[in-house]
């Protein structure tokens, strides 16, 4: 059904992409040292087809980070990462800060929510911003799926219908190049009411 | 997030938590200020309500909690500040001792925006994550340490079944319960179950049937004082196959303690071939007590036949002896007096005191015979009794040479008796050697041709403890089958029988004699012709004696 026209893909991915960039500056700050992160593709499936996204990996055990966003329109925003990058992350990241290795490794949970928190609250407030409205948010919770079977279980029943925006992200910290993805659960409803509030924006912009 | 309650509301219940809640105006500026943070950052509420947070802690204007709360205020959006990465960023204090020391509590920020609440925009709830942190970590020692004792439990585990499986005899493990929890290779083998067969099963399917109903009484004691020990103290155990077989078993009962039960290590040996073995050697042992205990007595009877018989003999012959030397003394006494008549009157033919003559011949022949018989049933019975003194032999041998120079002389036989060192000496009753020296060299010169040499030598045998004296002749000798037999009792040697008419009776006695002296006798042929008799005495120092 819905597809993403290519001024839609478009402008998505230009607004993610400074929402990354705006969380790139934020994890800059709180780690003291240049944080890269970029979202190179943006895609849109039915849930049950993200899968076979996630199967594409080489990983089959993920950290994730899901808050819920409502507003104009609804949305659980999960953070995924391979599970055995998690650590690497949270250990780059607290470089700066004076935390022993088993600090780190029992900290691991919360700096993974702190991490998700900024890159995801970053996402939708670019996504605010841009299409001028607002949303209210969920304190991050932290989960660990070993399948993507445990990963859709995780998301509850009545997502089955769901639309998934399916971004993938990049993080580079000092040399580390590190893969993950966002993923946006829309209900149909919200989905549509993205799609609008794009459409607006892209004729506000002069665009369409 | 929305309240439906006022802030008065929350400034009331905040202050009962049990921690730190700051609540801020859209402006940043604090609105209230509860007391656990009052105590916590050591700031009251009247100080820092009004203030923005980084006029109330210093150097955190730059920091992701101001960034966190423009968040909040502006865009409605929480935040979470985790103490992994923001663990100290507010100077609190769990305690005065921590302050003073500057040890920070370690701490977690969430951010919340409050949209609906008037004359507030956004709620810090600050968490002590000090205890939780020490928790977590106390979790993962442990959860360390139980995945270090499964491994070396998995090991010992390990260890275990590689000991029980290369044993070479049946190893069960039972419970308390009398169940069979594990067994080794060789239980297949010796019982016929597979482990898994084995396992789960209650140890009285190895109980043969007929002693299955005592067999929990034997449990029972054995529990009672549970320590290492053989079952059936010293009976024969049987157990039972899978197939119904039964087998004579050793079986070893061990108490072992695992994962803090106290279990039974049960060994089970098949020895059923052992004790065939054993049962076949006692047999065999008890057929051969048997055996030699009829012996013994058989060899007792004779024994005592024997005696009975050599002791009847010797009476019969002194009894005999007695009774024949009275009549024999008449005949003897008349043919004397036949003779001198005769001799008295000459008109008695010559005839006739030749025949008296030859009546007193055999008479006094009849008479030595007699008189041998006594000694020999005398010595026999036990009746004699040697006084054993040192003594010198050789004038022991000077005086039997001397008895019987005339016999020799006539003979025409020479005797040596330069052989004898004059020294020499024995323990000995000297009239009894005496005899047996006399004896023996008449025995000489009844059977030496004429014109040879009778020789007697002695000697001190090699040890010092035996003097041996030796009477050789030139005569016929003795044939090898006879050497052993010319001691007993009228026996002589078949040559000698006919041509020599000896009577039989001397070697018998000087046997006697040198026995009764704790000596030997014996007779050997000479290589040169002739025969060596010998016999030993016990010999005396010769110094000692003189």
């Amino acid at each position: 059904m819905a597809e993403l026209s290519e001024l839609q893909q478009d402008a998505l991915s230009e607004i993610f992409n400074i929402g990354v960039g705006r969380a790139a500056s934020s994890l800059s700050m709180v780690v003291g040292n240049q944080i890269e992160l970029t979202a190179p593709a943006i895609s849109l499936c039915p849930l049950d087809r993200i899968q076979e996204s996630l199967q594409g990996l080489e990983f089959r055990q993920f950290s994730m980070v899901s808050q819920r966003f409502t507003g104009d329109f609804d949305s659980q925003a999960i953070l995924i990462f391979p599970e055995t990058n998690a650590l690497e992350i949270v250990r780059l990241m607290a470089g700066a800060v004076e935390l022993s290795v088993e600090e780190l490794s029992e900290l691991e949970q919360e700096a993974m929510c702190e991490v998700g928190n900024i890159i995801l609250n970053a996402c939708m407030s670019a996504v605010a911003d841009l299409l001028e409205i607002a949303f209210d948010g969920t304190l991050p919770v932290h989960s660990f799926g070993d399948t993507c079977n445990a990963f859709l279980d995780a998301l509850g029943e009545e997502s089955k219908d769901s639309m998934v925006l399916f971004l993938q992200v990049e993080m580079r910290i000092s040399q580390h190049r590190i893969q993950g993805h966002i993923v946006f659960l829309l209900s149909v409803t919200s989905l549509e009411a993205l799609l609008q509030c794009l459409d607006v924006y892209l004729v506000k912009s002069g665009l369409q | 997030m929305s309240f439906s309650g006022s802030l008065a509301d929350i400034r009331q219940f905040s202050d009962a938590l049990a921690n730190g809640v700051v609540v801020l105006d859209a402006e940043a500026r604090v609105v209230i200020w509860n007391r656990w943070l009052a105590t916590a950052a050591g700031i009251a509420p009247e100080e820092a309500l009004g203030k923005t947070l980084p006029e109330v802690f210093p150097a955190i204007e730059r920091s992701r909690l101001i960034e966190a709360v423009n968040f909040a205020i502006q865009r409605q959006m929480p935040s979470l500040l985790s103490p992994a990465l923001h663990g100290t960023l507010l100077a609190l204090y769990r305690n005065p001792e921590d302050r003073r020391q500057g040890l920070r509590m370690r701490h977690m920020i969430h951010v919340v925006p409050l949209p609906g609440l008037a004359g507030a925009a956004c709620m810090l709830q600050i968490t002590d994550m000090t205890a939780a942190i020490a928790r977590e970590q106390r979790l993962r020692t442990q959860a360390e340490e139980l995945r270090l004792s499964n491994q070396e439990l998995a090991q010992s585990r390990q260890r275990l079944a590689s000991v029980l499986g290369s044993a070479p005899f049946a190893i069960l493990i039972v419970s308390r319960a009398g169940v069979i929890e594990l067994c080794n290779e060789s239980a297949e083998a010796t019982l016929g179950y597979t482990a898994a067969e084995l396992s789960g099963q209650p140890v009285e399917i190895l109980v043969p049937q007929a002693v299955r109903d005592g067999h929990a009484a034997h449990v029972a004691g054995y529990h009672a004082a549970p320590m290492a020990r053989q079952m059936g103290s010293g009976r024969r155990i049987w157990a039972l196959r899978k197939d119904g077989s039964e087998f004579i078993a050793e079986i070893g009962l061990t108490p072992i303690s695992i994962d803090d039960e106290q279990k039974t290590l049960v060994t089970v040996i098949d020895i059923t071939r052992r004790a065939h073995n054993e049962d076949e050697l006692e047999r065999y042992r008890c057929s051969l007590e048997r055996m030699v205990e009829e012996r013994t007595a058989e060899a007792e009877a004779a024994r005592q036949l024997a005696e009975q018989a050599n002791e009847a003999k010797s009476r019969l012959l002194a009894n005999v002896s007695h009774e024949l030397k009275t009549p024999l003394h008449a005949v003897v006494s008349f043919a004397h007096l036949g003779e001198e008549r005769c001799q008295d009157n000459a008109a008695i033919p010559p005839r006739i005191a030749q025949y008296f003559s030859r009546i007193s011949e055999s008479a006094t022949r009849l008479e030595e015979l007699i008189h041998s018989l006594l000694d020999l049933s005398g010595l026999d019975a036990g009746s004699a009794v040697f006084v054993l003194k040192p003594g010198r032999l050789a004038p022991m041998v000077g005086a039997a040479v001397a008895v019987l120079r005339a016999e020799a002389t006539s003979k025409q036989i020479q005797v040596d008796s330069s052989g004898v060192p004059p020294d020499l000496t024995a323990h000995c009753d000297s009239s009894r050697i005496g005899e047996v020296l006399r004896r023996l060299l008449d025995n000489a010169l009844q059977f030496s041709p004429a014109g040879s040499v009778v020789s007697i030598s002695g000697r001190l045998l090699e040890g010092g403890k035996e003097v041996e004296i030796s009477v050789a002749d030139r005569g016929l000798g003795i044939p090898e089958g006879e050497l052993g037999s010319v001691f007993e009792a009228f026996v002589q040697s078949s040559r000698t029988r006919t041509s020599a008419g000896g009577k039989g009776m001397g070697l018998a006695i000087c046997r006697h004699i040198v026995r009764g002296h704790g000596g030997r006798i014996l007779a050997a042929n000479r290589a040169g012709g002739g025969c060596e008799l010998r016999f030993t005495l016990p010999a005396v120092d010769s110094l000692a004696s003189g």
